[in-house]
């Protein structure tokens, strides 16, 4: 049982991840939630620098998905997996590899057209908390 | 001024604590629900085809079963397995019927998931007539491999 303990705790984490990579961004820059909560005031960092915790949690969500997709293919534990949630969550993989190399396009703080970017990075994000939460709701 | 800025770090320092706290609590929880379902459907204690044949009336039994029929007023049928390793269970020659209702606790499962063929481990008390009445059953289909002795 140790494969279902590794493949619900990876799972699990990697959802909790996903929630904080996607509250980072708005705790980390100045807007009323960031004031409200009185961290703004600690801020004294460049914004894209600030922002090192958000890429590193990133990558670690990406890894640990994979983990989580892997354990069970290899224990043969899928067979009684719903298998439209399995799709959900393997799409969601591939727009997770999509945000890595969006969000590594945005580390360039000289990027040209960097407003279409972020704007396809939170496109995608809707999309990863879309597919998660029907993976979740037929997998979990 | 310097005085505000210390109190403001102070501040940002306590709510970011507050924070890195409340996410160590929920990782917590998810290791703790997580290991206590794996080791719920580990529990297979009894799976011992003379530690079954042993079970006096009205002891509690536990063992995993691989239904080879499911009839009607949630009688089922079918051979005790005995546990070889954790995901690797060996067929054995004692047949076992047990009898659930709608008392009985489906776990890691839905009641669609008991029918022939599926691994199940079941919790419950031994009848006169050597029937389990089940407290819970377990649904272990696809987490382990049923193996000929």
């Amino acid at each position: 049982m140790n494969s279902f303990f590794f493949t619900s705790v990876s799972g699990w984490i990697a959802l909790i991840l996903v929630g904080i990579e996607i509250a980072l961004p708005y705790l980390l820059q100045r807007n009323w939630l960031s004031v409200w909560l009185g961290i703004a005031q600690s801020f004294e960092s460049p914004f894209l620098r600030r922002m090192s915790i958000h890429y590193w949690l990133g990558y670690l969500v990406a890894g640990l998905s994979f983990v989580h997709a892997w354990l069970p293919m290899q224990a043969g534990h899928m067979r009684r997996a719903n298998m439209a949630g399995l799709w959900l969550a393997t799409a969601a993989l591939f727009l997770l590899g999509l945000q890595v190399a969006l969000g590594l396009a945005l580390r360039d703080s000289d990027l040209q057209g960097r407003h279409v970017v972020r704007g396809w990075h939170y496109w995608v994000m809707v999309g990863v908390v879309l597919l998660l939460t029907g993976h979740v709701w037929l997998n979990g | 001024m310097k005085s505000d800025a210390k109190i403001a770090g102070r501040r940002a320092r306590t709510v970011w604590f507050v924070l890195i706290a409340l996410i160590a609590l929920l990782f917590t929880f998810v290791v703790w629900k997580s290991g206590s379902m794996a080791k719920t459907m580990s529990a297979a204690a009894a799976s011992d085809e003379q530690d079954f044949s042993r079970n006096a009336v009205g002891s509690s039994a536990k063992f995993v079963l691989e239904i080879a029929e499911s009839g009607s007023e949630g009688k089922l049928t079918g051979k005790l397995l005995q546990k070889k390793t954790e995901e690797i269970y060996m067929r054995t020659a004692t047949a076992v019927t047990v009898r659930s209702n709608s008392q009985t606790k489906i776990v890691m499962g839905k009641p669609a998931d008991v029918h022939a063929g599926a691994v199940v481990h079941v919790t419950g008390i031994v009848q006169k007539d050597q029937v389990i009445a089940a407290d819970q059953i377990v649904i272990l289909t696809g987490y382990v491999k049923v193996q000929s002795e």
